[in-house]
């Protein structure tokens, strides 16, 4: 299953929203964001199925974009 | 290891729970980590020790959005941070006579302030701080309770206040976090501002300030936060904006441990307790001719801190002979709050203070009254 990131301003955030989703048996995990365009932002990182799921957190954690990974590389698919 | 009497709790506390100090040790040895920089699991694991001491805290203070409280070292800092945060355009302040140098010497610094005294048990009439409103007045900042006296102010009046003003209100909480209530929502509270290791139980080293929505901070110190490394702006995103530089996890971690501890045993019965054992001391004190104990009777409106004065005797003289000739540790002067001095009428020669915590009990309190009393007795032996 392709995973995506859903990349947050501050590892804070990251921290909560992978308890959310812990809370809610899905597998969730924080990251140092991969090509961080900002420079250095962290990511919850979970599979694509739970996409609608991260994008209803969209505002509650300040998510600023979804990123999907694959054999090709990461896209931003938000 | 000399057994001492310690009752300068409103300094530090002293003893901590013994949680609190094996979270220290096991967090030191094994979690030294840079919380929230870089990718390990380190890393991630100091951020979600440093989340979770939040989340306790958030359930303490009733807070809705923990992500909103930042750690410091200590109040003073957090005081610094909220008060330079509010005022860093201008603008007037309102403090009160009761409050500490950690807020008396920074609004000071800023120079555009008003202080209302408070009457002389130490008490702050809400009214006086509306009859203190500018047209420029930007923030309201209280102490919560007296670090000389024990009074407890009447926070949510102020807030109140502060709230139909449109004003933003600073709470100095570091001697009431822990063991008087405080609830950010309904006293209308902006910025709370909280010592660790003093009532809250924690080790030294950890303090922290809640902002709350209506409070647009600017940031007082910029660093490192571990995010946005590429832009020269500090983030403004909350708690990264105040977490300038490493934080201290295992102290932290400690103190997320004290909180447990204090919402376990339940902050209003830890007050409970060192109110009995102020009350036992001011009605013994009360009893002893030449020793005036500072604030009102109503213990209500006290928290825990006791303190007196000594006819004839500098008070940093009472305090050194408690230390010496009995090991009971108190505090004689100013307690770095100069005006509360002033306003309980003891600006002259300072008072003695004693303040008690959950680990002290009814010896203690035996202990120091039969000590004043024997100092006393001893002092009238030689004038007489
Ligand atoms: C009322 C009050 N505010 C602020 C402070 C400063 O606290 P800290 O030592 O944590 O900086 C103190 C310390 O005694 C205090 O009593």
């Amino acid at each position: 299953m392709p995973q995506i990131y859903a990349e947050v301003g501050s590892i804070t955030m990251a921290t909560r929203l992978s308890k959310e989703l812990s809370a809610q048996k899905i597998k969730a995990e924080v990251i140092h964001t991969p090509n961080s365009t900002s420079g250095c932002s962290y990511s919850v990182k979970t599979d694509e199925k739970y996409k609608d799921i991260l994008t209803k957190y969209t505002a509650r954690y300040k998510i600023k974009r979804i990123i999907k990974s694959d054999s090709d590389g990461f896209y931003d698919i938000s | 290891m000399v057994f001492m009497i310690y009752l300068d709790n409103p300094a530090t506390t002293k003893r901590k729970p013994l949680s609190v100090v094996t979270s220290l040790t096991k967090n030191t040895l094994l979690n030294s980590v840079n919380a929230g920089r870089g990718g390990h699991k380190y890393s991630i694991k100091g951020a979600k020790i440093v989340t979770d001491t939040a989340d306790k805290l958030a359930k303490l203070f009733k807070i809705s959005a923990p992500e909103r409280i930042a750690f410091t070292q200590n109040a003073t800092l957090a005081l610094n941070m909220a008060i330079n945060g509010i005022l860093s355009q201008g603008g007037h302040a309102i403090v009160t006579s009761m409050e500490h140098n950690s807020v008396l010497r920074p609004v000071n610094k800023l120079g555009n302030y008003t202080v209302v005294y408070a009457d002389n048990e130490g008490y702050v009439n809400p009214e006086d701080i509306k009859a203190a409103i500018k047209d420029d007045t930007k923030l309201i900042v209280c102490t919560h309770a007296s670090n000389v006296s024990g009074s407890i102010q009447p926070i949510a009046e102020i807030g109140k206040i502060a709230r139909a003003n449109g004003l933003i209100f600073l709470v100095d909480a570091a001697q009431s976090a822990g063991t008087v209530d405080i609830d950010v929502d309904a006293m209308c509270i902006d910025l709370l501002a909280f010592s660790g290791h003093k009532s809250l139980l924690g080790p030294l080293g950890t303090g922290g300030l809640y902002v709350g929505e209506r409070a647009r901070l600017e940031p007082y110190i910029t660093g490192g936060t571990g995010s946005l490394s590429k832009s020269l702006t500090q983030p403004l995103t909350l708690p990264d904006m105040l977490h300038s530089g490493t934080l201290n996890t295992p102290a932290i971690a400690a103190l997320g441990r004290a909180v447990d501890f204090i919402l376990k045993k339940g902050s209003s019965k830890i007050l409970a307790h060192e109110r009995l054992l102020a009350e036992n001391l001011i009605n013994r004190l009360d009893s002893i001719d030449g020793v005036s104990v500072l604030g009102g009777r109503d213990m209500n409106k006290r928290n825990g801190t006791v303190a007196f004065t000594v006819d004839g005797m500098p008070s940093e003289e009472v305090s050194r002979i408690l230390a010496v000739q009995y090991d009971i540790a108190t505090r004689g002067g100013w307690h770095c709050a100069y005006l509360a001095h002033k306003t309980l009428g003891t600006a002259r020669h300072g008072a003695v203070r004693a303040g008690f915590s959950y680990y002290n009990s009814m010896y203690d309190v035996r202990a120091l009254s039969y000590a004043i009393s024997d100092i006393v007795k001893n002092l009238r032996a030689v004038h007489f």
